[in-house]
């Protein structure tokens, strides 16, 4: 599982297979309840990657979202009131519209604790804000990349 | 490259004019804190504000609204893991850092002008 800080300027793209993968104009949801991380978010994966970007600003609406707009790769914020990060992750990998669908954990705060509990549970990467929205294209590029077989 | 650059400009300016409002906010939440110490929903409700905040404001380039954000946060989640509502240390460390809050807004708004 790849996990890219904010502070990073993201993994180093490994040829074989993000040069493979055309990873322009991506559908993205973001799910997260705050509305100033949406608006970011978008503007910066139009801008840098010409991505087309759904938001949902919480658990329950992440779910209907994907799977009503099946997007390529859903970037899910850990800490919501309510239907938080890990419940929303548990709905979508028991539905079978949404279940293979790579989900990206968003987090301002990564704990070792969670850390270890984000391990194995089917996470495609971990993404930590404050978000660099000029690299934040690239870092969920990269972990989308990363999921394609090669061939 | 940062948030300054032109295409984040408008969402930087918007951020900032905002920033009035996330204060105010932050202020009648710290109020509630005050009149009610023992109140377990108090912190968890400042706790949500403040945990946005710290998300957000570096992500916008406001490093320094975040890294205060980042600190409350931090010393809010140790006061809510003892579950026994804040002392008046803690109530006078949100003080402080609703202090420095207000000071980070007003350079920011002053650096606008």
């Amino acid at each position: 599982m790849l996990f890219l800080g904010g502070d990073a300027k993201g993994a180093e793209r490994t040829n074989s297979s993000a040069s493979d993968y055309n990873a322009l104009g991506m559908k993205i949801l973001i799910v997260d309840d705050d509305p100033d991380i949406h608006r970011i978010a978008s503007l910066a994966l139009t801008r840098h990657g010409q991505h087309q970007v759904i938001a949902a600003a919480s658990g329950e609406e992440g779910v209907a979202a994907a799977v009503r707009e099946r997007p390529n790769v859903i970037v899910l914020d850990l800490n919501m009131p309510g239907m938080d990060g890990l419940a929303t992750l548990a709905a979508l990998q028991a539905d079978p519209a949404a279940t293979a669908i790579p989900v990206i954990m968003l987090s301002a705060s990564f704990t070792s604790d969670e850390q270890q509990r984000l391990n194995g549970i089917g996470l495609a990467g971990l993404l930590r804000k404050p978000l660099r929205p000029a690299a934040m294209a690239e870092q969920i590029e990269e972990i989308v990349a990363s999921r394609v077989p090669r061939a | 490259m940062s948030v300054d650059d032109d295409w984040a400009a408008p969402l930087r300016r918007e951020y900032r004019e905002g920033l009035a409002g996330k204060l105010k906010n932050l202020e009648t939440l710290c109020d509630s804190l005050r009149a009610n110490p023992a109140d377990a929903a108090a912190p968890a409700a400042l706790a949500t504000a403040v945990h946005r905040i710290k998300g957000s404001a570096a992500s916008y380039g406001f490093d320094e609204i975040g890294a205060i954000a980042t600190e409350w946060d931090l010393a809010l989640k140790q006061s809510i893991a003892r579950g026994e509502g804040l002392n008046a240390d803690e109530i006078a460390a949100m003080e402080e850092f609703l202090r420095r809050f207000r000071k980070a807004v007003a350079q920011e708004q002053a650096a606008s002008l």
